[in-house]
């Protein structure tokens, strides 16, 4: 990152944290000051209401000890109110005549104080006591709390961070600030004496004029280097010449600059909060679903769950390869706009849906304009980008989704918890609408564009990659299953069988940590595994480890086994992902030296999206006939294979054709 | 593509069928409405009335009664006749059979054909005669029914107190007790008892009489039975107070179904009067203000009831109610 922009980030993000962190720290306080007396008031209430119904009782003349099933009124209070331990009801004596008490806590008897906040209400009739109610509530709910709260504000302010970085970043790409980073690049230049010519700014306002000066000035000096040469070289002067030389080294007079690719920050923004909108959904979504699905068209209730992640995904995967001509044949910006919108309609349609089809209307429609965006976005680097600086255009896109997956899943699930999954939503489409506004605001509208259109992926192409064993078992036994465990386990899954037990903050928590750790992970493997010439072991490993991760979903209490297995995917997944990536292309290039990389790459994305789709089928299918753990373990299973077979394959191939793909970028 | 124009009006429109399903017409003159009773007002007729109101649909009752004698209602229908009212409605099977006539057999002249009726209180419409299915009459009329389904009150027995017998005792000559004992013997296996039954003898007139009813209480507590149901049956409620203190004698609770013996039953489970009234009240709504034929409303009766629980019988019996009943329970005390 340039110094000026460094500065200014770092200094924008430091007022930020620390504001955030004070407000954090007064919204906690008094959040503290405001909670546990209301945990306290909340059980003085229902206490209150069992001794209001053992009163009514004892004033129809039924005594306290004759209470019938007083045990179902007190379990239900338990079943109402998570937070409570037990609820016992005692005679004038002090003998216990009903108590409920939750899971592994053994009611009034063994209750100490240190533990429990316990409150009683009297049973009386006519002024005279009959008995006591009395609610218990552990310590330790509070502490959970008030330890809950903080993990929300931090994951807000680590969320707001990275959401002030993307937009401070963007708004360097407006007009006013590129003039000012303009004028700023120029200072430090000529500071450092180096007086090449910049690209042309162009501008109104002081600062331009100020550029303007600059650049006529470095033209006018760089004119006069020249003119004082050629007089130097007519008069055959040999020491002015060897001290204009010695200048023009110094100061990069004859020097041009290598321009750099254009500026693509603009579209990081919008792809940045277009993707944050969909990944907010992924800890509500599952359960969400679920909550429309009956058994449909023969279907059993987990496939009708299934179905809308299937067809999404299906939508997305199938629909690229016609979506890249039609995208750029309408030109990118405005299909990158017209998918935002759509989006932004169907996350809107999706929280108000009132059933199952209108439900799947609406996320058919967001699948469309998902993969709109997905497919414009990614154009519009390509289209911008001379091939040696497309990698990292490509990256400047994979990492704005990673943010995205990052940040997405925890906001989501605190707005969900908050304010309900159908506001969820309707928070996704806002921000699906921003995403609009910033591409109509940043992105330079390109209208349609002539000349030849990238060809889509082939069925010849992939008759062709597919008959190869070697591609075969590293597309349909790595990359294939890889992204089925991704969406089948943890985007349907698991945050379904999390539902029941825990809120949808706390799903979006575990889920943020595959981004987490596909951020740190990704970045230093792909360094990593080009010098070490490992890909085919990385691969195989990252398979191996993904496969394994299932394990603690069932070893730990929840939800630490959920969070260690997703955890371990984003490793095990950052690990493979970049080698294996490579490894198709090198292979490709070796066994089929006549198809295009592009063909190649083609042939690969479309499998690995088809397992996004085949995922949820696959795991629903499983689910609905034998078990949820059976699912989670079919799929393990299938990507252990999967990688195991890659191995195999590597190992009996031709000991050329590995050197060659070892050694290709090595 | 989708505008927002177009959603905006798919969300409006999608807001107004959650409201009210009728726009009332404002300011129009009032409907006429004519009331034909048993024994003059319930508190049917104010449910009905209260609902009405709340909907703010202005009407105008006029309100008759026949006093217990359903030969008065031909009369009163010369007075409908002469008032053109918009809607007729009718309380009770004997009044809503001589203002509508059987379904098979309704006569232009006699009875009221061409004006929209609603009847309530009917316990049994079919079997009466009344209309041929609830889901249609098939003319001019719906209305609504007051027997709670044998299902429900069952439930609620066991709520109280588990049995897995039950006893029943009954008219053979009446039709509807012959028809709901039916019903029984079929949830029996279903529901998980066994049913042991007892009928009033008839003399050579072919007439029940009540004087064995102890003895016959008593064969059913020695079959077994921990509940004894009282039907909606006449001959039954007529003899109460020979059946009743013979059960509780015996420790053997009583369960109806009508509010009229809620005083000898431990408990009952009956249609609330009132909400009857506003249910009728929503049939009229559909008839007048929303113009739908009443061939098109089906015949129903409420989906909740309301439990009461004969706390001093209670105490005497020292079988209490379950503490979570009394949130929910109206409780009848000394």
């Amino acid at each position: 990152m340039r110094r000026f922009d460094l500065v200014i980030v770092s200094f924008v993000t430091a007022i930020l944290v620390l504001g955030l962190m004070l407000i954090s720290w007064h919204t906690v306080r008094s959040a503290e000051e405001v909670l546990l007396p209301a945990l306290d008031s909340k059980a003085q209430s229902v206490a209150g209401s069992i001794a209001g119904l053992g009163s009514e009782a004892v004033e129809y003349g039924i005594p306290v000890d004759r209470f019938v099933q007083a045990e179902d009124v007190l379990r239900a209070v338990l079943d109402e109110n998570r937070d409570f331990a037990f609820a016992t009801i005692f005679n004038a004596d002090g003998d216990i005549i009903a108590q409920a008490a939750r899971g592994n806590a053994g009611g009034f008897d063994g209750a100490t104080e240190d533990d429990y906040i316990m409150v009683s209400a009297p049973i009386e009739a006519g002024g005279v006591l009959a008995g006591d109610a009395m609610i218990g509530t552990p310590r330790a709910v509070g502490e959970r709390l008030v330890r809950d709260l903080w993990i929300d504000v931090a994951v807000l302010l680590l969320v707001s961070v990275l959401v002030t970085l993307e937009l401070t970043a963007f708004a360097f790409t407006l007009p006013s600030a590129l003039i000012l980073r303009g004028l700023t690049q120029r200072l430090e230049a000529l500071r450092r004496g180096d007086v090449r010519p910049h690209p042309e700014l162009t501008g109104r306002g002081p600062l331009a004029e100020e550029v303007t000066v600059v650049d006529e000035e470095i033209v006018r000096m760089r004119e006069e280097h020249r003119t004082l040469r050629e007089r130097a070289e007519e008069a055959g002067d040999r020491e002015a010449l060897e001290t204009l030389e010695r200048l023009s080294a110094r100061h990069r007079l004859s020097e041009r600059r290598e321009l750099p690719p254009v500026n693509l920050a603009a579209v990081r923004a919008p792809i940045f909060l277009f993707f944050f909108a969909e990944e907010m959904t992924r800890p509500f979504l599952p359960s969400y679903i679920a909550t429309y699905a009956r058994p449909m068209l023969g279907l059993s209730v987990e496939l009708v769950i299934a179905l809308p992640i299937i067809i999404f995904m299906a939508i997305v995967a199938l629909t690229q390869p016609t979506l890249n001509g039609w995208t750029e044949r309408l030109g990118r910006a405005r299909s990158l706009r017209t998918g935002a919108l759509l989006a932004c309609f169907g996350y809107f349609g999706t929280g108000f849906a009132e059933s199952m089809v209108e439900l799947i209307a609406a996320r058919t429609l967001t699948a469309t304009g998902f993969a709109i965006v997905f497919v414009s976005a990614q154009g519009f680097i390509v289209d911008r980008t001379a091939p040696a600086h497309r990698a990292r255009g490509i990256g400047l896109f994979v990492s704005a989704i990673m943010a995205a997956m990052l940040c997405g899943p925890p906001i989501g699930g605190i707005v969900a918890d908050r304010l309900g999954d159908a506001t969820a939503f309707t928070v996704s489409a806002v921000m699906a609408l921003v995403a609009y506004v910033c591409a109509l605001v940043a992105l330079p509208s390109d209208g349609p564009r002539g000349g030849e259109v990238r060809r889509s992926v082939r069925m010849s192409d992939v008759r062709r990659v597919l008959a190869q064993p070697l591609m075969v078992s590293l597309l349909v036994g790595c990359a294939l299953p890889s992204k089925m465990l991704l969406i089948g386990l943890c985007f349907y899954i698991l945050p379904l069988s999390l539902a029941g037990q825990f809120e949808p903050a706390v799903i979006g928590r575990v889920l943020m940590l595959y981004g987490l750790a596909m951020l740190v992970i990704v970045p230093a493997v792909s360094r990593w595994s080009d010098q070490a010439s490992l890909r085919m072991s990385f691969v195989v490993l990252g398979g191996i480890a993904s496969a394994l991760s299932v394990a603690h979903f069932f070893i730990w209490p929840q939800p630490w086994g959920a969070a260690l297995m997703v955890l371990q995917i984003g490793i095990a997944q950052g690990i493979s992902t970049t080698p294996q990536s490579a490894l198709v292309g090198e292979i490709g290039k070796q066994i089929l030296p006549d198809l295009s990389e592009g063909g190649i790459y083609g042939v690969f994305r479309l499998v690995e999206r088809m397992g996004t789709a085949l995922g949820p089928l696959f795991v629903g299918l499983v689910w609905s006939f034998a078990s949820l753990e059976l699912a989670m373990v079919a799929t393990a299973l299938l990507v252990a294979c999967g990688a195991l077979t890659f191995a195999l394959s590597w190992w009996v191939a031709p000991d050329g054709l590995k050197h060659t793909a070892r050694g290709a970028q090595g | 593509m989708i505008t927002r124009r177009t959603l905006l009006v798919t969300g409006a429109a999608g807001a107004a069928s959650l409201t009210a399903p009728y726009i009332v017409r404002a300011a129009d003159k009032p409907f006429t409405i004519f009331e034909i009773t048993y024994r003059g007002e319930t508190d049917v007729e104010r449910g009905f009335r209260d609902y009405l109101d709340q909907r703010g649909i202005p009407v105008n009752i006029i309100h008759r009664s026949a006093d217990l004698d359903p030969s008065r209602v031909p009369a009163i229908l010369e007075e409908v006749r002469a008032a053109k009212p918009d809607l007729v409605y009718t309380w009770g099977t004997p009044v809503t059979l001589a203002t509508f006539g059987r379904f098979d057999d309704a006569d232009d002249g006699t009875h009221i054909t061409d004006i929209p009726g609603v009847f309530t209180m009917v316990s049994t419409p079919e079997k009466a005669g009344v209309v041929e299915t609830r889901a249609t009459s098939g003319r001019n009329i719906t209305g609504t029914s007051h027997v709670v389904p044998p299902e429900p009150q069952l439930r609620a027995m066991q709520a109280y107190q588990a049995f897995d017998t039950l006893g029943v005792l009954y008219t053979p000559t009446e039709p509807n007790s012959v028809a709901i004992v039916a019903e029984l013997r079929e949830l029996g296996p279903v529901m998980g008892f066994k049913l042991v039954e007892a009928t009033f003898p008839l003399d050579g007139d072919g007439k029940p009489h009540a004087d064995t009813a102890p003895e016959l209480v008593a064969g059913l507590a020695e079959q077994g039975a921990q509940w004894l149901y009282y039907l909606p049956d006449t001959f039954l409620s007529q003899n109460i107070d020979k059946v009743a203190p013979a059960a509780t004698a015996l420790r053997l609770p009583g369960f109806s179904a009508v509010e009229l013996l809620q005083k000898d039953a431990l408990i009952s489970l009956v249609s609330r009067y009132y909400s009857l009234g506003q249910l009728n009240g929503y049939k009229a709504e559909q008839i007048l203000v929303g113009k739908v034929p009443p061939q098109d409303i089906p015949i129903e009766t409420l989906q909740r009831f309301a439990l009461i629980i004969n706390m001093p019988l209670a105490k005497k019996l020292e079988l209490y109610p379950p503490l979570g009943m009394l949130s929910y329970a109206n409780v009848l005390t000394d």
